[in-house]
């Protein structure tokens, strides 16, 4: 079955160069459940612009460092 | 698992339980009465009871197991829950249209009433289990 969606992230890499961030921490700074951290780090939910930014501005990196787009 | 999916999960299961014995015992009462015979206004009301006890209590238990997660509701979880409603509200549209044929061609208030609480049943049957399907096989 296809993936929902074909944007990938780094979050994973990034959350255990944070000092082995969890994703639970990780989804109380930015206001979603960990289960949604968890959902976007596996490609089963592409999160909204506004929480994508969120979670950038948490590894202090732009936003194409954390989610990439295939192709273009 | 998210709260939202458990509570998906449960709603189903006591749906399918209470409706599948109501329809079972409508069913029942319809092989041996009329159908302008059968008391069914007393038996929908009835029904109410154990889905509403049964719903409460189920989720004051989930809330109790993991009380951070009770009141969770992020953007997933409304993007679920929005797709989730859609597929069901098509599924309570064709019942309502079949509510109304039924009503034109003039047959008994029963199977009026009826096909328009078994539309609702498998709406929501079909919304809870759209859910579980979207937040495991991704949105």
């Amino acid at each position: 079955m296809a993936k929902p969606t074909l944007v990938t992230n780094r979050i994973r890499a990034l959350r255990i160069q944070a000092g082995e961030m969890s994703q639970g921490e990780l989804a109380d700074r930015v206001g979603v459940t960990r289960q949604t951290v968890n959902a976007i780090e596996q490609g089963k939910y592409s999160p909204s612009l506004e929480v994508a930014f969120k979670i950038a501005r948490v590894f202090d990196a732009p936003l194409e460092d954390v989610f990439q787009y295939p192709g273009g | 698992m998210p709260f939202q999916e458990k509570s998906a999960i449960v709603m189903t299961a006591i749906l399918i339980v209470v409706y599948g014995a109501y329809f079972a015992l409508l069913g029942l009462l319809l092989g041996r009465l009329p159908a302008d015979e059968i008391p069914y206004q007393p038996l929908l009301i009835v029904a109410v009871v154990p889905l509403a006890v049964l719903a409460a209590f189920s989720h004051i238990i989930l809330a109790l197991l993991n009380p951070k997660e009770a009141n969770a509701n992020d953007e997933r979880d409304r993007l679920i829950t929005l797709r989730a409603e859609r597929i069901g509200g098509y599924i309570l549209a064709v019942g309502v249209f079949t509510g109304i044929t039924l009503a034109m061609v003039e047959v008994a208030w029963l199977y009026i009433a009826n096909a328009l609480m078994l539309a609702w049943v498998l709406a929501e049957v079909t919304e809870g289990t759209t859910k579980v399907v979207l937040y495991r096989r991704g949105t």
